[in-house]
């Protein structure tokens, strides 16, 4: 069997020209590298392609707006921007809270295309950052894995990073966020970090600091990297592998990374105040005093060392005690925050942070989405991990913790399986590529014997070239079945622009629902510039970017207190809404509604969070969730359902006039597609609001609210 | 400057503590941590952490026309949400198919005799084998539109 496959692997390989050993290495690398680079930019393009080049989802959409904005008004402009167009009465400080780094990255990509006259429109550049950033991933993949053990690992990381669905669903063309860049930024600057660590030099370090200045400005996913690189020098401490190189990069990475992340001003001096920053701080000042007593121990006699160890150890525990117990006392280092304790203590959001919990990206993971975001790499992951321990050095002791700290991240909230992704390509390289070396290592000796001896000289390995082979050909296969797997998910799953919607209709035909643009622009068209529009926070985004128009909340959801008010106002019966909505000055109020269509994310199924929601302030708090239930615990809206339900104003704003409509056949009129019954309260009339539009197919409904009486009564 | 350092140990007495290290810490060899870390590998893709939030009921269960309930395995329709007993089975075979190539790489050391390399090999393939198809298909269970268009 060996001679055929080799025979037919000479002929094919005869075909190829030429080349030197060195050249044909060049060459199946820059092969491998280009095809990786423009299959994962490829892979990111089906929404385009079917729909058209529009910016997906809510947050996107801020991004675009101020990126419009950055690139109209110039960066100073940007910096002091004061948003009154959002969260009124109160506003935002734009330029103290975002992190400017996707923005001026787009802004510099726009503006020297401009200068080349190649004009291209912002938007344009806004949805193809993400798979730009994407291609370069791949090719700082390569080279990571690359230092961590050899250029093959690194190429088969490259590959399989170009298409995996966990990356893959948050940096779709169209899908403007800051995790777009950020893993890249944050790939960058651990590769530098582990040419820091492997060469010790300042050049190193500076450059993985100036990656993690550009971390910084893309995502608040930073701490990460701030904890884990410490993290990493303390176990390099612990299991006796600290030197000097080490010495040298971290503090050069972390004086200048501090430094330059605290000129980004919505970080500002979180660096020295809170305590997500306090590992790095505490690793920094461990690194000094390690290296000041190698170099003490160095230069004293034994004993007379052992006694000025004891001593200083335990002093500094006790000061450095006594400051810490202090600062977090008087509150000047303060403690974990709300978003990052939920990571710590995963049910400390579910009991205490409803908005938090609210959020479906925020959820814990299950298995299938492990399997779903990542098929073969699953199986791999331990093999790599496996390959690391075998071979124990400072940069693979990296590789592991970040492994293991993301697994367990990701297991903790489903958004976090993108910082899973990278470390599961880069360690399944790694393993893929070492069991591939062995056995076609097997099968390059046996096929070595044969021409030599022609006589099996391993008894103790039987059919060795066959076992081989398969291994290979099971590997290459479960490799084919990975690259299916995930064009197919990215197709179906992730590619979907969710403000345009498609659904087949029953003659095959393709129906596309425009109808949150076609709101938008109505508002935008119909409504007077200084208009307030009332919404629940998911769509505040939207509105501003596209309809141009001033809201209460949006998707930022920095102030609870406010959000609460509009729950409160949403829960209750028309007349107190109407006093909320008049405190509030609000002109027009927007609900999405999927009772017609069967779209299920609509606002009624959002409607026990704004309860919740509602209900969590002290203004709240004659909101109950339990009142909007049947007395057997349900939530139901027809005729069962809850009298305090039936008449509250979300509940008449999405099914005014619904009543007399017939949506399927056989069922009868006012059938929620959704819920699958037929609504409780069918005719009423509103007394505040009145009708202002509908969309084609009732996804976005909007009502003015009508003004005073005109003779007070 | 000694007279005013001596002072309290006028009346305080220095106790003669011997601290010592406990000989029997020591620096785990790298593959027991490699176990430890393949051990919470496998409960957290199980989904151990959801199963704590969430608390979802062991085994689902459905009515059947008869009246009678009948136990279901796997939470369908739902890419991010399962019950107990499938997570566990679910990680399972994760578990099991890293271990295989694991096996797989200790099988090829020289110097192993021709029994034990043969049983290696065969239990390799077979955790390899059945872990990838088995996952599929529990996958496919779960989804019943996976990998169809």
């Amino acid at each position: 069997m060996e001679t055929e496959v080799l025979k037919h692997v000479e002929k094919v390989t005869s075909w190829l020209p030429r080349l030197s050993h060195d050249k044909r290495d060049t060459l199946l690398k820059f092969g491998v590298l280009a095809i990786a680079a423009v299959l994962s930019f490829a892979t990111r393009l089906f929404s385009v392609l079917r729909f058209e080049s529009v910016i997906h989802e809510f947050d996107p959409y801020f991004n675009y707006r101020t990126t419009r904005y950055l690139t109209e008004n110039g960066f100073y402009q940007f910096h002091n921007w004061f948003d009154d167009r959002a969260w009124y009465p109160l506003g935002r400080i734009i330029g103290g809270t975002i992190y400017p780094g996707l923005m001026v990255t787009s802004a510099a990509f726009y503006h020297v295309m401009n200068y080349f006259n190649m004009t291209i429109d912002i938007r344009d550049v806004c949805v193809f950052l993400a798979p730009l950033f994407s291609s370069f991933t791949t090719i700082v993949t390569y080279h990571l894995a690359k230092e961590l053990r050899d250029t093959a690992s690194g190429l088969v990381a490259a590959a399989l990073i170009s298409v995996v669905p966990g990356y893959i669903s948050r940096s779709v063309a169209g899908s403007y966020d800051n995790e777009g860049i950020a893993i890249f930024c944050m790939l960058l600057t651990y590769l530098m970090w582990i040419k820091a660590v492997k060469t010790g030099s300042i050049y190193y370090g500076t450059l993985c600091a100036l990656a993690y200045f550009y971390m910084v400005s893309s995502w608040g996913g930073y701490v990460f990297l701030i904890n884990l690189i410490p993290l990493h020098v303390l176990c390099l401490m612990i299991t006796g592998r600290f030197s000097h190189k080490i010495y040298v990069a971290y503090s050069t990475v972390y004086c200048l990374g501090t430094v330059l992340s605290m000129q980004i001003s919505f970080v500002g001096f979180q660096p020295v105040h809170t305590s997500e920053h306090m590992a790095a701080l505490g690793v920094f000042g461990l690194c000094q005093i390690h290296s000041f007593v190698d170099y003490v121990r160095s230069k004293l006699s034994a004993e007379a060392f052992q006694k000025l160890f004891k001593t200083v150890v335990i002093a500094v525990a006790g000061v450095t005690l006594a400051i810490g117990t202090v600062l977090t006392v008087t509150g000047k280092v303060s403690p974990w925050t709300g978003r990052f304790y939920s990571l710590l203590d995963p049910s400390y959001a579910k009991n205490n942070i409803p908005i938090i919990a609210s959020v479906s990206e925020h959820q814990p993971t299950a298995w299938s989405s492990f399997y779903f975001d990542l098929q073969m790499l699953v199986f791999m992951f331990p093999v790599g991990l496996y390959f690391c321990f075998k071979e124990l050095t400072d940069a693979n002791i990296f590789i592991i913790m970040y492994g293991v700290t993301s697994i367990y991240f990701a297991g903790v909230m489903v958004r976090l399986m993108l910082v899973l992704a990278p470390v599961m390509c880069i360690l399944s390289g790694i393993g893929i590529s070492a069991t591939l070396q062995n056995f076609c290592r097997n099968m390059v000796q046996c096929s070595k014997e044969q021409k030599s001896t022609k006589k099996a000289t391993d008894q103790s390995y039987p059919y060795k070239f066959e076992v081989s082979f398969s291994v290979v050909a099971i590997l290459g296969l479960s490799l084919g079945l990975y690259g299916f797997h995930c064009v197919w998910v990215t197709a179906e799953a992730y590619s979907s622009p969710s403000i345009v919607l498609s659904a087949r209709s029953g003659d095959g035909g393709r129906i596309i629902f425009d109808d949150f643009r076609e709101a938008y622009y109505w508002l935008r068209q119909n409504t007077p510039e200084d208009a307030k529009v009332m919404s629940w926070w998911d769509y505040g985004y939207q509105i501003t970017a596209m309809a141009n128009r001033t809201i209460l909340v949006d998707n930022n959801t920095w102030n609870n207190t406010h959000i609460s008010r509009v729950g409160q106002a949403m829960s209750s019966t028309e007349d107190k809404a109407y006093e909320i909505m008049r405190e509030l000055d609000v002109n027009y109020v927007l609900v999405i509604f999927g009772g017609l269509t069967g779209y299920s994310s609509d606002d009624i199924n959002k409607f026990l969070w704004m309860v919740r929601i509602g209900g969590s302030t002290d203004r709240g708090s004659h909101i109950k969730e339990n009142d909007y239930y049947t007395p057997q615990g349900e939530f139901r809206v027809d005729k069962q359902g809850s009298p305090v339900l039936l008449n509250c104003m979300m509940y008449k704003m999405c099914y005014y006039k619904f009543g007399q409509v017939y949506t399927e056949a056989g069922k009868p009129s006012g059938y929620d597609r959704v819920r699958n019954v037929e609504i409780g309260n069918k005719d009423f009339e509103l007394d505040v609001l009145e009708e202002a539009y509908t969309t084609e197919h009732w996804l976005v409904r909007i009502y003015k609210v009508k003004d005073y009486e005109n003779r007070g009564i | 400057m000694e007279a005013i350092y001596r002072i309290p140990f006028h009346f305080l007495e220095c106790p003669n503590l011997k601290l010592k290290r406990p000989s029997w810490i020591r620096q785990p060899p790298a593959m027991v941590v490699f176990a430890m870390v393949m051990l919470s590998y496998f409960l957290v893709c199980g989904g151990v952490i959801y199963d704590v939030i969430v608390e979802p009921p062991s085994i689902g269960s459905t009515v059947d026309e008869h009246g009678h309930s009948k136990p279901v395995a796997f939470m369908q329709y739902r890419v991010n949400g399962q019950y107990i007993m499938e997570g566990l089975a679910a990680s399972f075979m994760f578990t099991l198919g890293g271990l295989g190539f694991i096996i797989l790489d200790q099988s090829n050391k020289p110097g192993i005799e021709k029994r034990n390399r043969t049983m290696f090999l065969s239990v390799a393939f077979i955790c390899i084998v059945v872990a990838f198809l088995m996952s599929r298909v529990f996958m496919r269970i779960k989804l019943p539109g996976y990998m169809s268009v």
